[in-house]
């Protein structure tokens, strides 16, 4: 079987989980992943080599690729941004959160800047709710957001690549802090 | 049987089988319970909640389509508390549907309708905006929209659970949620219409008949469709004389109510156009439209004058195997009694005829094994990798086995088991697959017999059988097989045991063997094979030959074969006529003088060259076809015959099931049935032989007394034979046989730049005619070869692209477009057979030297590209 766009190293690190799992369907979720890691996104060709690597067929690959927000169906930028839309940071102030995202940025929600540094998302929970509103930036958290916060984050970004402002895995409420 | 269970529904008293889920127990109360995702054919999934109902002593609503009965269960389907929480389903599915149902073709026989005016709440709080999907098709064939879908994922189960196409997926989630096809891209499925019969609402609708009708117009017809030996029961809908549609009932007919694209989207060719409409005589090269009684007349009077000059064998008869039970044994009449001509065959003789041949001198008869076989065999021992696309519901039947009955499936083919993507593929199905190299199936064969015939596996094979067994193979060596076959002797052995091993092990066997080279041998040697594993002679053993038109089995049993009257009657060696072969070299020969064919055309089957020299040289040739064709471009008289669609009469499917044929709509033009030309003949023929009785009989007999005849005049034990009728036989020919088998010297080298070429038929087309049908022609327009990707890499070829193919090298090429197959094996081409004659002169045809079928499937061929023009 001759592979789309996936290298030897990420199909052995797809096969080598085989024995894990009752079936070879079962590994979709790690291979997904595996393969976003290697593509950086899920391309339509990724999917493909996923499903003939699984025995599956591509739909049957894209089911699950389109119903997790972890998976991105399309390229991101360097920073994918993934702000938290569930009811405890909805209650206070996810929505302005956003916004004020949507207009510093100049993108939409779903968009990635002309630059290609950010992308702008919007997921379900991420169990950070007691230290709402929050968002994910790459594998790190940032939590209790204000403007202000937001600015220094994505200077810190774009200039250092890292933010100090990066929390997490969990923040610890501070009690009273915002009352 | 399984125990009986009593419980009360509604207040009324029901028993049912132990394991009876809810909804279908109230179905036998006479209670109707609202629901979208359960479905008798589809595992529960429970996933819409409509069919929620109290049950006592549970602590909550339960789904009762996931529920199976227990006993003393006490339960209310329309409580208050129930009605209450449907409503609350209704509304959340009504707050999002557009209620289009003026525009909708679901209109009337729409599940949410119906539901929707018993159990809703007619008014919604729902004031937020609906959501919106954009209009999207799922191909040429399927329209989709998705603002109607209800979510409840029948179409995806059944194209996973029934079909195994797994072409359709449910995609995002929540309010976006949909059904849909990989990364928006067109469909590239079965094109089954499954999923469209199964949608309960109008989400999923053909595109063929799109704003055409409203369901309750639609005049229907269940009948038995004609494209090939499954024998599906089909209902055409049509207003008037124009069929608009094609559905099935679920569960009805030997197919349960499943299809395959030629049934559901092949209609078309019913009223197509082009369609032969009126009768016409052709004198000094003018074509004189006539009346039914100048045609008759002419050709009554011209086959009179050539049996007097000739005398009666100088005229022969060839009829399609398409016809009806009814047509076959009334042209078999015409010509042995009532012209007196011992020369009559039909399109049988293309292949089938080996399988009843080797079959009946077995086991006496061609009636072995049903679909209830396959499902409950647990060894299926397969010789037709195309059988998904041949016989597409007998390989529903064998996907069954397979994936719900953990039934083990050895698939001896040369096919690989690359993976197309949604068109399933016997390979990909089977536990085990045996990719031999073509042309190699006898050897395989042996392989597998000798494996059988030195195992140690209990049969009722007397102990002398046996060793004659292995005698007669003993001079075979696993060397030599392994050599030819590519398959080695511990596979052999291995499969060998499994089927020896089966409980219930059945055999199927397809093109492969009976339409190619030493095809009679092989079928005596499956014979030997299944005798020798002990898999024949008991219930639910034996063999299965696939028929590729729809009456084959029908043809060779109504005498539509030289060798056989009526009910399998063998002729007597003196009185056999001609085959379809020899009356073509005997007309080029200027013995035979007059043909007459039904539907047949030598053209496809035979060398070109030859036919048309033969049949050039005739001075009487009687075409008699649905559509015009090389026949009728050089017969004499043309008589228009009716389809399927337009008449009645009975087909006998490959399990030898004789299925009612009915008439949905009148003859198109001025066409008619075939049965009701021959009795007008035999008619005309009788009056002019000076038999006036029969001249009075004006009307044509009812095709009932025509069945009634058939009936009584065939031998009484007919269909079917007992079961030591078979095993008394099937001893017989086994204790009396002289076996003496050959594997060939060695492999046929293989040879560099060579393909080894074979035509068959594709999923989308089933012989000429399904070419005529606009919905088949969309999902397959023009001749193509399939060629394997990695061949195509290896030669620079893109897809689409024009490649030459040769035949030795030298002579002159066809070119066509190609188009990759992960299916085929590295090193093949394939060619569907349904589109020009030109591949044809490329292969070598062989007849058989016993039952005369004629190969001329296989060959090989070089390959070049064409250099593409400089522009
Ligand atoms: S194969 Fe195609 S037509 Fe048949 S159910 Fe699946 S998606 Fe529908
Ligand atoms: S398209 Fe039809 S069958 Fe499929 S999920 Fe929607 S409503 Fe159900
Ligand atoms: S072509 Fe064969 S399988 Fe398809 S619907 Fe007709 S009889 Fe059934
Ligand atoms: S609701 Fe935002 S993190 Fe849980
Ligand atoms: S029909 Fe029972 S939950 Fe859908």
């Amino acid at each position: 079987m001759r592979l789309k766009v996936l290298s030897d190293k990420a199909k052995e690190a797809i096969e080598v989980q085989f024995p894990s799992y009752p079936d070879k369907r079962s590994v979709l979720l790690p291979a997904l992943r595996i393969a976003q890691e290697e593509i950086g996104y899920l391309s339509e060709s990724a999917m493909i080599d996923v499903a003939d690597l699984l025995g599956l067929t591509p739909v049957q690959v894209y089911e699950v690729a389109t119903f997790y927000s972890q998976y991105n169906l399309k390229p991101v930028g360097k920073y994918l941004i993934q702000v938290c839309k569930t009811l405890s940071c909805a209650l206070v102030g996810a929505g302005s959160i956003v916004t004020y995202l949507q207009e510093k940025l100049g993108i939409r929600t779903g968009e990635t800047t002309s630059d290609g540094l950010f992308t702008l998302k919007l997921v379900e929970c991420l169990a950070a709710c007691g230290s709402a509103p929050m968002m994910q930036i790459n594998d790190r958290y940032y939590e209790q957001l204000t403007p202000e916060k937001m600015d220094r984050i994505l200077e810190d970004l774009k200039r250092d690549g890292k933010s100090p402002l990066a929390t997490g895995p969990f923040m610890l409420p501070v009690m009273g802090e915002r009352s | 049987m399984n125990k009986m269970i009593k419980l009360k529904i509604n207040d009324l008293e029901v028993e049912v089988e132990d394991g009876t889920l809810l909804i279908e127990a109230a179905k036998k109360a006479g209670v109707e319970i609202p629901h979208f995702c359960y479905h008798p054919k589809l595992k529960p999934d429970a996933n819409c909640r409509m069919c929620i109902v109290e049950i006592e002593k549970a602590r909550k609503l339960q789904t009762s389509c996931s529920t199976p009965v227990t006993e003393g269960m006490v339960v209310k389907t329309n409580s208050p508390e129930v009605k209450e929480a449907q409503f609350g389903v209704m509304e959340f599915l009504l707050g999002n549907h557009p209620l289009d149902c003026p525009e909708c073709d679901q209109g009337g026989e729409c599940q949410l309708q119906d539901f929707a005016h018993e159990n809703s709440p007619m008014t919604s709080r729902f004031v937020e905006e609906k959501r919106v999907f954009e209009k999207e098709y799922f191909g040429p064939l399927i329209e989709k929209e998705m603002n109607r879908c209800v979510s409840c994922l029948r179409c995806v189960r059944y194209c996973d659970e029934v079909v195994g196409s797994n072409a359709l997926g449910s995609m995002q989630r929540g309010n976006m949620h949909e059904i849909g096809a990989f990364a928006h891209q067109e469909l590239e499925c079965e094109y089954c219409g499954g999923c469209i019969q199964i949608c309960p609402v109008g989400a999923l609708t053909s595109r063929l008949s799109m704003y055409d009708y409203r369901t309750w117009q639609l005049k229907k017809t269940e009948t038995i469709c004609n494209y090939c030996g499954d024998g599906c029961l089909l209902t055409l809908e049509g207003v008037k004389d124009d069929i608009t549609r094609v559905s099935s009932e679920m569960g009805a007919g030997r197919n349960g109510g499943d299809l395959c694209a030629r049934g559901f989207f092949g209609y078309g060719m019913i009223n197509h156009a082009e369609r032969l409409s009126r009768p016409t005589v052709r004198t000094k090269g003018r074509d004189l439209q006539v009346t039914w009684d100048w045609a008759a007349d002419k050709t009554a009077s011209g086959l009179n004058e050539i049996k007097a000059k000739y005398g009666p064998q100088a005229i022969g008869g060839v009829i399609s195997a398409h016809c009806t039970n009814e047509e076959i044994y009334l042209f078999q009449k015409l010509m042995r009694q009532t012209i007196g001509t011992s020369h009559i065959d039909s399109s049988a003789r293309l292949g089938h005829i080996n399988a009843v041949s080797g079959l009946v001198k077995a086991f006496g008869t061609t009636r072995m094994v049903r679909y209830e076989d396959i499902l409950q065999a647990d060894v299926l021992l397969v010789f037709a990798g195309e059988l998904t696309e041949s016989n597409p519901i007998t390989a529903i039947k064998v996907k069954e086995a397979v994936r719900q009955n953990k039934a083990k499936l050895i698939a001896v083919d040369s096919y690989s088991a690359g993976r197309e993507t949604y068109i399933s593929h016997l390979p990909n199905l089977a536990t085990h697959h045996l990719e031999i190299r073509p042309g190699t199936e006898g050897t395989a064969i042996l392989g597998l017999l000798k494996a059988v015939a030195e195992g140690s596996h209990q049969t009722s094979l007397s102990q002398t059988a046996r060793d004659k067994f292995k005698e007669s193979l003993s001079s075979v060596s696993y060397d030599n097989i392994e050599a030819v076959t590519g398959i080695s002797e511990k596979t052999f052995r291995e499969m060998g045991t499994l089927y020896a091993g089966a409980q219930r092990g059945v055999l199927i066997f397809g093109r492969a063997i009976t339409r190619c080279e030493e095809g009679y041998q092989n079928v005596l040697k499956l014979a030997d094979l299944a005798i020798a594993a002990g898999q024949a002679g008991q219930p639910g053993k034996g063999l299965l030959s696939l028929t590729k038109e729809n009456n084959e089995y029908g043809a060779v049993e109504m005498g539509g074969a030289s060798e056989y009257l009526p009910g399998l009657q063998p002729v007597g060696a003196e009185q056999k006529g001609h085959t379809l072969v020899e009356m073509i070299d005997a007309a080029a020969r200027g013995e035979i003088k007059a043909l007459y064919l039904v539907g047949e055309n030598p053209f496809r089957s035979l060398p070109q060259k030859k036919v048309e020299e033969a049949l050039s040289n005739l001075e009487l040739l009687i075409c008699q076809d649905l559509f015009p064709s090389e026949v009728s471009a050089l017969a004499h008289i043309i008589l228009p015959a009716a389809s399927y669609a337009e008449k009645s009469g009975h087909f006998t499917n490959l399990e030898g099931e004789v299925q009612k044929v009915r008439k949905a709509i009148e003859p198109v033009g001025n066409s008619k049935p075939d049965w009701e030309i021959f009795s007008l003949l035999e008619r005309k023929l009788e009056a002019e032989l000076g038999d006036p009785s029969q001249s009075q009989k004006l009307e044509a007999p009812s095709v009932d007394v025509v069945w009634r005849e058939i009936v009584t005049t065939l031998p009484a034990a007919w269909p079917n034979l007992s079961e030591e009728k078979i095993v008394a036989k099937m001893t017989a020919y086994i204790e009396n046989g002289l076996r003496s088998y050959v594997v060939p010297e060695r492999a046929r080298e293989k040879e560099e730049g060579v393909f080894d070429l074979s035509m068959s038929q594709v999923l989308f087309h089933a012989g000429r005619m399904s070419t005529y049908a606009p919905g088949l022609t969309t999902l397959l327009e023009k001749a193509v070869v399939l060629i394997h990707p990695d061949d195509a890499e290896d030669l620079e070829i893109q897809e689409g692209e024009e490649i030459e193919l040769k035949a030795g090298g030298n002579g002159s090429g066809v070119t066509v477009p190609v188009k990759f197959s992960k299916k085929l094996s590295v090193g093949s081409l394939l060619f569907p057979e349904h589109f020009g004659l030109e591949m044809q002169a490329l292969l070598p045809l062989t007849v058989d030297p016993i039952t005369g079928v004629p190969y001329g499937d296989r060959g090989r061929v070089t390959l070049a590209k064409v250099s593409a023009p400089v522009s």
